[in-house]
């Protein structure tokens, strides 16, 4: 069998599992999390430079950028404006020429704008960018992106951070089903049966962060979604069973001890 | 900036992350970063609204009142 592997645009990984690198409880943790997760691509995001505590530690004293393919993200912007700006400043520091694009008007669900997400696609594409598009599970609007020239789609199970799982199924099928792109499922992973459910759904990988960062043990949740991951992969590939009304024995029918015939 | 400093040495006031700085005049963004005692890792800049990449920090001058930002990267998922 050839190796199974995730092509995202012009890059090939073999881990389907992308780490998010925020609200862990120290560096120490967040690296030992990713080592234990297996990860290659790892989320960044970007923000001003703490002046006032210069000498401070940062994410990059134990972020190995040889190793982790480093995925800026656009979190905090409002607009697509601010969403391109974003992507052109992580160019500009040498990072890879690709986004997770996210453009968020509204702080309490953190629902991303689909109108202004499909703008800064068309325009980042168009500046050689490949665009990771974090979205709302709207089938219609993951065509228009991959119609737009976005590398994945990246439709959210249930909001940011809420652990709520997949919320969003059957438009997240719908998506899967249609997609010429790999389908990355984002945010709302809880547990590892979620993110196992949503590869044995044929989703191409998960990006996780809170549910490794916030978990009472974050190097070992990160090990149990690497586990997770692996085996809805590999029950997608293997092909579930069909779900039937009604029950099929799994011994025979012939042959009981006892019977008359 | 020290007091002393700045009897010797004319001054000019930027704006950097959203907060008043006072630097030698004729400053550059190196200049500022080696004042703040910063060797950042990844760091990039933006000078009135215009990208500077690192490869530039030591030839780009700052001026009065310009509004200087440091971005680097953070954790985030």
């Amino acid at each position: 069998m050839t190796e199974d592997l995730l092509t995202i645009g012009s890059r090939t990984f073999r881990s389907r599992l992308l780490l998010g690198t925020g609200k862990y409880r120290s560096f120490e943790e967040m690296q030992q999390s990713l080592e234990a997760s297996g990860t290659e691509v790892v989320t960044v995001a970007l923000r001003r430079l703490d002046l006032s505590q210069p000498g401070q530690p940062t994410l990059l004293d134990y972020l190995d950028t040889e190793r982790y393919t480093i995925l800026p993200n656009t979190a905090g912007c409002k607009t697509a404006e601010e969403a391109i700006q974003i992507a052109h400043l992580a160019a500009a520091m040498g990072l890879p020429r690709w986004v997770k694009l996210e453009v968020i008007p509204d702080p309490d669900y953190l629902l991303p704008d689909p109108v202004a997400t499909l703008e800064a696609t068309r325009q980042l594409v168009k500046e050689g960018f490949e665009v990771l598009p974090y979205i709302n599970a709207d089938p219609v609007l993951a065509r228009r992106l991959q119609d737009a020239g976005a590398v994945t789609v990246m439709p959210l199970g249930s909001p940011i951070g809420s652990g709520q799982g997949l919320l969003n199924l059957p438009q997240i099928q719908i998506i899967i089903e249609q997609a010429r792109v790999p389908v990355i499922v984002d945010a709302g992973i809880g547990a590892p049966s979620d993110a196992a459910f949503a590869m044995e759904l044929g989703a191409a990988a998960c990006l996780i962060n809170t549910a490794v960062a916030q978990a009472g043990n974050p190097v070992l949740m990160a090990r149990a979604m690497k586990l997770a991951i692996e085996a809805g992969r590999a029950a997608f590939l293997a092909g579930r069973i069909p779900r039937r009304p009604q029950a099929v024995p799994s011994s025979p029918l012939t042959g009981l001890v006892g019977s008359p015939s | 900036m020290a007091e002393d400093a700045a009897s010797q040495v004319e001054l000019m006031t930027i704006v950097a992350n959203g907060q008043p700085w006072h630097v030698p005049r004729e400053s550059t963004i190196a200049d500022f970063l080696g004042q703040l005692a910063l060797t950042p890792g990844r760091v990039v800049a933006m000078l009135d609204g215009t990208i500077i990449p690192r490869e530039r920090f030591a030839e780009t001058r700052l001026h009065e009142g310009c509004r200087l930002e440091l971005v680097t990267m953070v954790g985030g998922g």
